[in-house]
């Protein structure tokens, strides 16, 4: 399994918790936009939740250019995910 | 306390009795009169030894911790999960505790666990509180 896939393994039981949504498909492409329940404490409580998951912790200026879950991988890959 | 202050596992404990009077209280603040907080023998018949404390008056008092002390009065709380583990009767003394468990600065935001006990140990409630730092 690729490093990417395995990420996703990883974020997706996270998405469908926070957004509650056990159905939700996690790929690079998605972004706020395409999920209703994706509002700001979600977001809050979503960052929250990869900081926990992966012992990592995002600067305000990581989270201000992240907007899709593809920037998200690639963030998570450069910090040793 | 800032948030640049806010520690893993700093934690803040306090330990309360419930009487007639806040069960009075309660129930006209919100209006629940219902009748296993109120009639013993409506209680027992339910499965339990005597009336119970209203389980959202039990939580509450993590509001007082949360707002006053941990993580404290520049917080706001976003949001609580709990689970009501236990019964809570009237006169027994129960044991609150608010652990921080995780601070993330990114988002300017503590997640604390929550956990009240009898004094013999046993849980009544657990749960977790997310409180943020607004600027």
């Amino acid at each position: 399994m690729s490093s990417r896939s395995a990420i996703i393994e990883r974020v997706t039981p996270i998405f469908r918790e926070v957004f509650d949504d056990r159905s939700l498909v996690v790929t690079e492409q998605l972004d706020a936009s395409q999920v209703p329940q994706w509002d700001s404490l979600a977001h809050i409580s979503l960052v929250v939740a990869l900081e926990d998951e992966f012992g990592i912790e995002f600067t305000t200026e990581e989270l201000a250019e992240m907007e899709t879950v593809g920037d998200l991988l690639r963030m998570l890959e450069s910090k040793g995910a | 306390m800032d948030l640049e202050s806010l520690a893993v596992d700093m934690r803040a404990e306090e330990s309360v009795t419930f009487d007639d009077a806040q069960l009075a209280a309660f129930r006209d603040l919100v209006g629940d009169d219902a009748p296993v907080h109120w009639s013993v023998s409506r209680a027992r018949a339910m499965g339990y030894r005597d009336r119970i404390v209203y389980g959202f008056l039990v939580a509450s008092r993590f509001s007082g911790i949360l707002g006053t002390r941990l993580p404290g009065p520049r917080t706001v709380i976003y949001s609580v999960r709990f689970d009501l583990v236990a019964p809570v009767y009237l006169d027994e003394r129960i044991r609150y505790v608010v652990r921080v468990s995780q601070v993330a600065k990114s988002v300017r935001t503590a997640v604390l666990e929550l956990s009240a006990t009898r004094e013999d140990g046993e849980l009544v409630l657990r749960g977790t509180a997310q409180c943020g730092f607004p600027k």
